[in-house]
């Protein structure tokens, strides 16, 4: 069997990793798959980013800031409905419970950005920047599609695990302080 | 059991099948996700303009279904997502032999969208789909209509004049060929449950 794990397997299996699960900081991860940008109609200015956060550490874990390489002005928002409409709101954190997730997803609370420079093709990618209030932060590229490619993603605000168990063993950070209460550490 | 029984019990069950299967080809507006007016108001007085800067009338909704959506470009999430299912349903129309259906976008928002910029993005989603805006006040006469409620916020109260949000619902209104409001959905509207309401409101509007 262990023959079969070559060099080249690593190599692609690393590649694997990086592309679908980013650095995770102490106690959180993005599910896998999860993340993506909603690609942009001609002379659209706005989209919105989608994930899901996994917090397997025993603290509540907020993220409190957000920045991408395609605007300057990014916002976390919240949906909330106001008299029968629908109304976008600035949050100033999302919070990822202890060992819990939280799921940005269409008509939930999402990552907003505004001012894009360009449209946004779907097949691109857009690199993010997620600041928690441990003071970690993760950088992750996300891919950019025009429909949601979370399966079973209807838009609705039950936050059950799309794909169950199948998300990804997070990669540890290991250079600096690791959380004393994270069980995984 | 003999054989006298035997047939009984067939020919109950013959009847039972006929009888359920009758039940079921009839339209049975109880299982829509959607609702349906069951007195459906006709469009009046419309006064919008198309993405072509055409006038658009409540003559232009008769002898065709259409789907309508009122809400805004500048929208990152609701307007792209019910667009998408809408995009969606028309495919799954497409594969069929069955009636077919417009989609109508009105925008509640006609400082930052244009008849022009409106056509490039409806066609983003849809060849087919019709783009279409007016005066604040023949808006809001249309919005009322069609039971869409939303709020432009005013000059002085956008922290950004070009980045304003708009507060709107979010329901999908079906106009039937008499240009009535003959339906309302609700989020999620996904597109089979949209597909499939279609078809019963259409079986049950051609039997009425
Ligand atoms: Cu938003």
């Amino acid at each position: 069997m262990n023959k079969l794990i070559t060099p080249a397997l690593i190599t692609a299996i690393s590649l694997l990793l990086l592309s679908t699960v980013s650095t995770a900081t102490d106690g959180i991860m993005v599910a896998e798959d999860s993340a993506w940008v909603r690609a942009t109609p001609p002379g659209s200015k706005t989209t919105a980013i989608y994930l899901t956060l996994m917090n397997n550490s025993n603290t509540d874990i907020d993220l409190t800031k957000v920045s991408v390489d395609v605007s300057d002005r990014v916002e976390l928002h919240t949906h909330t409905n106001h008299d029968g409409m629908m109304k976008m709101q600035e949050i100033s954190s999302i919070t990822v419970p202890a060992d819990g997730q939280a799921s940005l997803k269409p008509h939930g609370d999402h990552i907003m950005v505004f001012n894009l420079q360009e449209p946004l093709k779907a097949g691109k990618e857009v690199s993010l920047e997620l600041t928690f209030n441990d003071g970690n932060t993760m950088t992750l590229a996300i891919p950019v599609h025009k429909e949601s490619p979370v399966s079973g993603d209807k838009p609705t605000n039950h936050d059950g695990m799309q794909h169950h168990g199948e998300h990804m063993d997070m990669k540890k950070n290991e250079s600096d302080d690791l959380h004393q209460h994270d069980p995984a550490s | 059991m003999n054989k006298f029984a035997i047939a009984l019990v067939a020919i109950a069950a013959l009847g039972a099948g006929l009888f359920f299967g009758n039940r079921q080809s009839a339209p049975d507006l109880s299982e829509l996700s959607g609702f349906s007016f069951p007195e459906p108001e006709a469009l009046a007085d419309v006064g919008l303009v198309d993405h072509n800067n055409e006038p658009l009338s409540e003559t232009d909704f008769l002898d065709q279904w259409t789907f309508i959506y009122v809400g805004y470009t500048f929208c990152p999430d609701y307007c792209p997502m019910t667009l998408t299912n809408l995009n969606q349903m028309h495919t799954l129309l497409s594969e069929e032999d069955g009636p077919k259906a417009t989609t109508l976008l009105v925008s509640v928002d006609p400082e930052r969208d244009t008849p022009e910029h409106l056509k490039n993005y409806v066609k983003y989603f849809n060849e087919s789909f019709i783009g279409a805006t007016g005066t604040p006040e023949e808006i809001r006469k249309f919005a009322d209509q069609v039971s869409a409620v939303y709020s432009v916020p005013e000059p002085e109260n956008r922290d950004d004049p070009k980045n304003y949000l708009v507060d709107h619902s979010s329901s999908v209104i079906l106009i039937n060929p008499e240009a009535e409001v003959q339906a309302i959905f609700t989020p999620p509207q996904t597109a089979e449950a949209l597909a499939k309401d279609f078809h019963l409101l259409v079986a049950h509007h051609e039997s009425r």
